[in-house]
């Protein structure tokens, strides 16, 4: 598959081109982390969330490549690991100090936020989800997920969305409660 | 603004949808109602929350994907034992000779001497292939067991493994093809191995490399030869067609990957990884990952054709 081939692909929401990306590159990616103090489940994990960084980028057309892919996804990776050294330092130097480490209030909501949205289910999962992770436009959504225009598609994602916020409400509620 | 303009005014701002008109209005507004502040800062943590759940998604699709033995270190000591002793060769950057899943079962039957007739892909030429295995000796002689297993007597047996390959018919030279492996294990503990997890994951190994196969189409005879030793350094010697690897080749895979693409002919080996440049020495060399991006690229691209 040429370089373009790929973005064609991820443009129009295959996740088998990221399957494809991550076989492709697993060995050189990895190996970075792994050469630079890393584990194989950090060197994993960091590979995984700099190609999902990438493919979130390709797919919103956000993405203003000028290199090859797997230069610029070398670049990714590498800032995500040094970001994640950098936390870990800073975890390590709390620990140090003996304060107790909480949960950032940033995960539990967005803990809450994947509850909720398991519960409601598609279609609403698969808008939201469109609307905001892959940013496409309303003609997009409405194209893939066949519903006849623009219109129906945002009256679709308000309702959804609304449904979503109940359901963060009351979990999250619940949550601080028991915090 | 009614409520339903002002969660719609939100979403596009938080997802990047305004224009810069749009936005500068719209801060505006929020720098006025601390109100709206708090709100969109609630909102935007919910944008995220979606967007991790989609992450959350994507990367337990990724979890699930097979990368296969080539790729993932991990693969258990018992299948690295038996692995270790294949050559992968890759001839003009096209061509895999492997052990078949069909003939790993004669070896498993004992039978020493086996011909057995392969297809090229491109000009379905006949391949004869023959495989003379002396490390049948480390195969359990209990016939009635299912599972044969090599046990804990291996302790520094001399491991021998030829491949040879020869290919006829062909319009102008004969292709032969040689991969001599000599593997002398070192101290093992006291593990049984199960010849059954250990073919499993060579069939994955090899059925990935038969999709690859692709035509033989130079003169190649290269000879490769194992010294174990349980260093952290990996060494080599490559005079004239014969390849010594010398350090701990027994924890996973190698791969020999010969360039004919570029005029002179390059051997590069793929171990753990990593991937090194072999270049003609009668001296001991030490063996450095390759680290040039555009170097990694292109053997990458090679390994994968």
């Amino acid at each position: 598959m040429t370089e373009q081939q790929i973005l064609d692909h991820i443009s129009r929401g295959d996740e088998t081109a990221l399957d494809y990306l991550y076989k492709k590159y697993y060995p050189m990616m990895t190996k970075m982390v792994l050469k630079n103090n890393g584990t194989v489940e950090e060197a994993n994990d960091v590979y995984q969330d700099a190609l999902i960084v990438f493919w979130q980028k390709a797919i919103s057309g956000d993405l203003k490549i000028t290199s090859k892919i797997s230069t610029y996804l070398y670049s990714i990776c590498k800032n995500c690991w040094l970001k994640e050294l950098s936390r870990k330092k800073r975890l390590s130097y709390t620990e140090q100090e003996g304060s107790i480490v909480q949960s950032d209030p940033e995960d539990i909501i967005s803990k809450v936020v994947q509850d909720a949205m398991e519960v409601l289910g598609d279609p609403c999962k698969s808008v939201l989800t469109y609307y905001y992770f892959n940013e496409m436009s309303m003609s997009e959504i409405a194209a893939r997920m066949n519903y006849s225009n623009a219109d129906t598609v945002k009256a679709k994602k308000y309702k959804c969305k609304k449904r979503l916020d109940v359901l963060i409400k009351k979990n999250y509620t619940q949550e601080d409660f028991f915090n | 603004m009614k409520s339903e303009d002002q969660e719609e005014a939100i979403a596009q701002y938080l997802t990047r949808r305004m224009s810069e008109v749009e936005r500068s209005a719209f801060e505006k507004k929020i720098s006025e109602s601390p109100q709206l502040a708090q709100k969109i800062e609630f909102e935007k943590q919910i944008t995220q929350g979606i967007k991790n759940y989609k992450k959350g998604i994507l990367k337990s699709r990724l979890d699930q994907l097979e990368l296969g033995p080539s790729i993932v270190e991990t693969t258990s000591i018992t299948t690295k034992i038996i692995l270790a002793g294949i050559t992968v060769i890759v001839i003009g950057g096209l061509s895999y000779f492997m052990l078949t899943p069909d003939e790993i079962l004669v070896i498993e039957k004992q039978e020493t001497m086996i011909g057995t007739d392969g297809i090229t892909e491109d000009k379905n030429e006949k391949i004869s292939l023959e495989i003379d295995t002396s490390y049948l000796m480390l195969i359990d002689k209990k016939e009635d067991e299912k599972t044969p297993s090599i046990t804990k007597d291996i302790e520094n047996t001399t491991v021998k493994v030829t491949t040879k390959q020869s290919k006829k018919e062909l319009k102008s030279d004969n292709v032969i093809f040689q991969a001599e492996v000599e593997v002398v294990l070192p101290d093992m503990d006291e593990t049984e191995i199960s010849f059954d997890v250990a073919f499993d994951s060579l069939q994955d190994f090899s059925d990935d490399l038969i999709k690859n196969q692709a035509q033989i189409n130079s003169v190649t005879e290269l000879e490769v030869e194992i010294e174990m030793k349980k260093t952290k350094k990996l060494k080599y010697i490559y005079v004239g067609e014969k390849l010594i690897l010398i350090g701990d080749f027994s924890t996973s895979l190698y791969q020999i990957i010969e360039d004919n693409m570029i005029a002179e002919k390059k051997l590069y080996l793929y171990f753990e990884q990593e991937y090194y440049i072999l270049t003609k020495t009668s001296e001991k060399k030490v063996l450095i990952p390759v680290s040039d991006i555009r170097l990694l690229d292109y053997l990458l691209d090679l390994r994968n054709k």
